[in-house]
């Protein structure tokens, strides 16, 4: 019970600090002088430190009780073939921000459990940032948040326990709809990454207090005009992705499943 | 060394056990083969060397093992690591880093032995193997043979006395076979390690063994001794075995090297040449083909072709090209230069999923085709691919055939691998092509089931079916072929009727050819007595 | 190139710190081309790049200058203006915001540049040995990836063939099918062959439970002193009393990965070499960023600030030489290349 409550807290306390440090630019107070622009340069990199610090410590927190050989063999597996599909030339049109890792990300978490699933999710990033050369202060960003799709999964999953639609239309439709929202997030939470150095000093015409809700709004236009269409097709392709490969997927996954988990007792000894 | 007593083993969720073993001792520095029929147990017995079972498959076990005086039940594979080196089957799967130093160093690393002795050590297992110039290599820049001995190297390294190795030799030439197992006996005299081996291929390593372990069908200890006197228990006998037997030859030679002293006195009269004409017509003709992948010149100026209800098989050391001329022959890679002509008319403008209504082709690895929930369905669905309306009659005929009616709705990746190979087999011929081109059917198959394929295939080409495959094995391709081709180097450099061929090129000839040089005898029933 | 990670990092670390303690825009510019310079050095010529380094520097320039114009309309050098009863768009545009927004934009090329030269000179295997020991299983989950990248995609090929020569052609997503399922199959399968052989070397994963009470509260406790530290940061006019708890929560989590990466009893065979090169990139490095943190003459041109009326930005030029020292690599490693020819 203890020990629940602990990861619980662990759990509880590094989200919100990410999204903390997500909405953090959108919190500026020109009247104090935090984000003076002097001040403003830091921000992405501190942005990347903290995001950076919640990924770490929730990878920490799992693999420390979570991960035996096999899942740390299966986890490196799925990675790479998630990476594997990343850069299969689809001869499809493929268009803007598709991309077919949140659809391997968001089953291993239903199947496996969000733990599994946040792990998925942010060694992703990482595997696929180190082949490509794209480690840079923007990935501690991707990584917590492809981990929150991964976790979030498991949120998906109670959901269907909870409404008895195992096997049903509607553990189909709550995919679904997992899939389409996380392909505006991640692109709605990802773009935040830049703001900082995009958002400018506050506009000291408006009243004192609603400064939140002005950024609230720049960046809801920011949003619009450079990634909506890009992210529509993002969760566009997350929904078909589901829809044509989800069932097949989730039962191979399912097949392996027991295989996976198996620990003898004396190992523990 | 290794002492077992009263065991048995129950894999999780089975009705059997997987394996009963009363007694059984292995002596120290002995080389110990371990055969019998898939799923006989043979695996299973290796992995609890170790400790892996029950450790990493769970499931009941009963009785004792002791391995080098220890438990591996109660130390666990971690500890029995050091004592035990153990070498995978497939073996290019079971590495984690991609250097080769870096893959020697894994097991090291896990015991945390210091930098600079694995660095030493490192040193030392490469020039003992003599593998120092592959040392900073990728592993997947290696040839199998290389693979097969890093693997050795990398389960050595921790300085084991047991040697454990499943099936080392199944995915390799016979050249690149022959060398690791000189290399393994080598080993076991110079390090005084004990060697456990499993294998499906008695021919080639019967020679080197100390003792044979003979493994029944239910898990049970059939038989146990020297080779020369289990073997004659052993259902399947090399074919030099049998002929000792017939011939009363005694002791029973293991090898043709053995067998040379009982037919010294022995003179065979040459027979008669028969004439060698192909008169059927050409259904795939093959002109000049060359074949570059990357930089790479893989096939060079290939000329040849396949006769209608022919037996052409291919072969070849690993790396000469067969698989991709195979490849090329489908359409599925475009030479550089040349023609490929079926029927007489040209490929190149063919798409693959076309071509291949009328040659069915079975890859090497059968697992690559295989997706479907039964094994009916993954038929059906080649058969939706051509939209060719499903015929349950025809399908059950195949299936019968096959020897998989039982299996219809399996789903076809929990089968056997001969199984599998033959669901993936029945899924390529479903649409009843002339052609049939197999790409090493028998890799990885008992010998029983090896015997089982050939009768399938004379039999469908006794029906008029032709005939296509690669293979390493020269057992098999004696008792098949009507033709062979040998490629090596990317260069056809011999073709002709097998009597021939076997003979001037001593790398791919059968036991009895080795042993009556003098004559066209290839296989046991090919001898006049 | 005998540089160690170490050195490269540190080299990073400088670059980082000269982008985020200027807004001098002639200064970022001046790094921003001494990094492109860099870049082209170390990137072989048969490798085309500059096409794409100039259009992806210029889509930056605009994008950041056009949405800071459209955000900022702060400022007293007027553009132009729009009627403001058009939503969104009306109001006044300024030259301030154009030209805060273009050095928004040159810092943000400096950044992408510096990793992406960090991307090109440090192989990955260093970069995954930059892992730490606590995270044992992680970095070997990334070497199992890494491994198995290759042979993924060749086994993706030879699925893609063996799907094809049973009639299968791709033409909707849906004919993806039988290609992904057996790629996942055969890679689930691989990976039990791969837990297998790596129990049968020793390898275990730190599963032991039993982990003293007092370690296990390290790490929630180390959160909520940075999250505290940092509301109160925000929250309070004391800016002191919020740092030092941020500090103390992450000096909790370090030991604790101390700690915990003390108990993973393995070591590690690879060791890069240090090499003098790494000693002095290091110095000159930790030269760079003394010269930027702390006052030195000309340390007031660094904050320049557009906003409220436009002026011109002045130039410090020991400032400027010494993000010359950017370069430090390539003339020591430039002189070890004509060492050895």
């Amino acid at each position: 019970m203890k020990e629940k409550l602990l990861t619980g807290l662990i759990y509880f306390l590094t989200t919100g600090l990410g999204i903390f440090a997500y909405i953090y630019p959108l919190l500026e107070t020109a009247d104090q002088g935090i984000l003076s622009s002097n001040r403003q340069n830091e921000l992405p990199i501190m942005m990347a430190m903290i995001l950076a610090l919640c990924s770490v410590v929730l990878i920490y927190e799992i693999q420390q009780y979570r991960l035996n050989t096999k899942l740390i063999a299966l986890l490196g597996i799925l990675i790479a073939i998630n990476s594997t599909l990343r850069f299969i030339d689809l001869t499809l049109p493929v268009l803007g921000g598709f991309s077919p890792v949140f659809f391997l990300i968001l089953i291993t978490g239903y199947v496996f459990g969000g733990r599994m699933g946040f792990l998925m999710g942010s060694l992703t990033m990482l595997v696929s940032a180190l082949i490509t050369g794209g480690v840079g202060p923007w990935l501690p960003n991707q990584m917590l948040t492809a981990g929150w799709v991964g976790l979030s999964a498991a949120l998906a999953r109670r959901i269907v326990l909870l409404t008895h639609q195992e096997k049903k239309p509607g553990e189909w439709i709550t995919l679904l709809i997992f899939g389409f929202l996380w392909g505006y997030l991640y692109g709605a939470i990802t773009n935040l990454w830049f703001w900082p150095f995009l958002s400018g000093p506050s506009n000291q015409q408006f009243a004192p207090g609603s400064n939140f809700l002005v950024s609230m709004r720049n960046y809801g236009v920011f949003y619009l005009a450079t990634s909506l269409v890009w992210d529509t097709t993002r969760a566009i392709g997350n929904l078909l992705l589901i829809l044509f490969f989800g069932k097949a997927t989730i039962k191979v996954l399912r097949r392996f499943q027991k295989r996976f988990y198996f620990v003898h007792l004396g190992e523990e000894n | 060394m290794i002492r077992i007593d009263q065991l048995t083993y129950r894999y999780p969720g089975a009705e059997k056990d997987a394996i009963q073993i009363n007694e059984l001792l292995i002596p120290a520095g002995k080389f110990c083969l371990v055969i019998g029929e898939s799923g006989s147990g043979k695996s299973t017995l290796l992995r609890l060397i170790n400790g892996l079972v029950p450790h990493f498959t769970g499931g009941t076990l009963g009785g004792q093992i002791s391995v080098a005086g220890l438990d591996p039940v109660k130390s666990g594979p971690q500890m029995m690591s050091r004592q035990v080196g153990f070498v995978f089957q497939e073996v290019e799967n079971q590495f984690v880093v991609d250097i080769v130093e870096d893959e020697i160093a894994f097991s090291m690393e896990q015991a945390a032995i210091p930098r600079s002795e694995m660095q030493t050590r490192v040193k030392q297992i490469l020039r003992k193997l003599n593998l120092e110039n592959l040392k900073t290599r990728k592993v997947d820049s290696l040839s199998g043979g290389e693979i097969q001995r890093i693997a050795i190297a990398a389960a050595l390294v921790l300085e084991p006395k047991i040697l454990v190795l499943d099936e080392p030799t199944s995915q390799l030439d016979p050249l690149a076979a022959e060398e690791v197992l000189i290399l393994l006996k080598q080993l076991q005299q110079d390090l005084g390690l004990t060697i456990v081996m499993s294998e499906q291929r008695l021919d080639r390593v019967l020679a080197y063994a100390d003792m044979v372990v003979i493994l029944s069908p239910d898990g049970q200890l059939r038989e146990v001794g020297l080779p020369q006197a289990v073997i004659q228990k052993c259902a399947l006998k090399p074919p030099i075995v049998q002929l000792a037997e017939k011939r009363g030859w005694f002791p029973v030679p293991l090898d043709v090297e053995q067998a040379r002293k009982f037919n010294q006195d022995e003179k065979f009269e040459s027979r008669e040449k028969t004439s060698f004409e192909i008169t059927s017509q050409a259904l795939i003709e093959v002109q000049h083909v060359h074949v570059n992948l990357g930089k790479c010149v893989v096939l060079k100026d290939i000329d040849f072709s396949l006769h209608a209800q022919e037996r052409l098989v291919l072969m070849g050391p690993n790396g000469a090209g067969k698989s991709t001329l195979l490849r090329t022959l489908l359409g599925l890679i475009a030479p550089n230069q040349g023609e490929i002509l079926f029927k007489g008319k040209k490929i190149e403008f063919e798409h693959t999923a076309e071509l291949s209504y009328n040659i069915g082709y079975l890859p090497q690895d059968p697992n690559a085709l295989l997706f479907s929930e039964t094994v009916q369905q993954e038929l059906e669905t080649t058969l939706r691919n051509h939209q060719i309306p499903v015929q349950t009659k025809s399908l059950e005929h195949l299936l019968t055939q096959l020897n998989i009616q039982t299996k219809a709705s399996a789903y076809p990746r929990d089968l056997s691998t001969g199984e599998k190979q033959r669901v993936a087999l029945g899924a390529v011929v479903v649409t009843h092509p002339e052609i049939i081109i197999l790409d090493e059917p028998t890799r990885g198959l008992d010998q029983q089931t090896k015997n089982a394929l050939l009768e399938l295939l004379l039999e469908w080409n006794q029906n008029g079916k032709t005939i296509l495959l690669v293979t390493h094995e020269v057992e098999f391709a004696a008792a098949f072929a009507s033709r062979i081709l040998i490629l090596e180097d990317g260069q056809i450099i011999s073709q002709g009727d097998p009597r021939k061929i076997m003979r001037t090129h001593p790398r791919y000839t059968t036991q009895i050819a080795r042993l009556y040089p003098e004559t066209d005898w290839l296989t046991l029933n090919d001898l006049p007595w | 190139m005998n540089v160690h990670t170490y050195a490269w990092l540190a080299w990073l670390i400088s670059g980082l710190v000269v982008l985020t303690t200027t807004r001098n825009p002639l200064i970022i510019l001046l790094v921003d081309l001494i990094l492109i310079l860099f870049q082209v050095w170390i990137t072989p010529p048969s490798k085309k790049f500059m096409g794409t380094t100039l259009r992806f520097g210029l889509s930056v320039l605009v994008l950041s200058t056009v949405l800071n114009m459209f955000i900022s309309r702060f400022g007293q050098t007027i553009l132009f203006n729009l009627p403001t009863n058009i939503p969104l768009l009306g109001g006044n545009y300024t030259l301030e915001a154009l030209i805060y927004g273009l050095t928004n934009g040159l810092i943000l090329i400096g950044m992408f540049t510096l990793f992406m030269i960090l991307n090109q000179v440090v192989s990955v295997h260093a970069l995954v040995r930059l892992i730490p020991q606590a995270f044992h299983p992680v970095a070997v989950v990334t070497t199992i990836a890494l491994t198995f990248i290759p042979a993924s995609q060749k086994q993706f090929q030879a699925i893609r063939e063996a799907q094809a020569i049973r009639g299968q052609q791709l033409k909707k997503l849906r004919d993806w099918l039988p290609l992904i399922i057996p790629l996942l199959i055969g890679g689930l399968e691989r990976a039990m062959q791969i837990a297998e052989a790596m129990t049968a070397r020793g390898f275990t994963a730190q599963s032991d439970r039993k982990i003293p009470w007092f370690e296990k509260t390290l790490l929630p406790l180390g959160l909520i002193f940075i999250l505290l530290g940092w509301i109160l940061e925000l929250s309070t006019q004391l800016p002191l009393s919020g740092g030092w708890m941020i500090l103390a929560g992450l000096l909790l989590l370090l030991v604790l990965f101390f700690i915990s990466g003390k108990r993973v009893n393995k070591s590690t065979y690879v060791q890069e070499a240090w090499s003098q090169i790494s000693t002095w990139i290091c110095l000159f490095a930790l030269l760079l960023i003394l010269a930027f943190v702390i006052k030195i003459p000309g340390h007031l041109v660094l904050a320049y600030e557009p906003y409220p009326l436009v002026q011109l930005p002045g130039f410090s030029i020991l400032h400027g030489l010494l993000t010359l020292t950017l370069l430090t690599p390539i003339f020591l490693l430039g002189e070890v290349k004509h060492d050895q020819d």
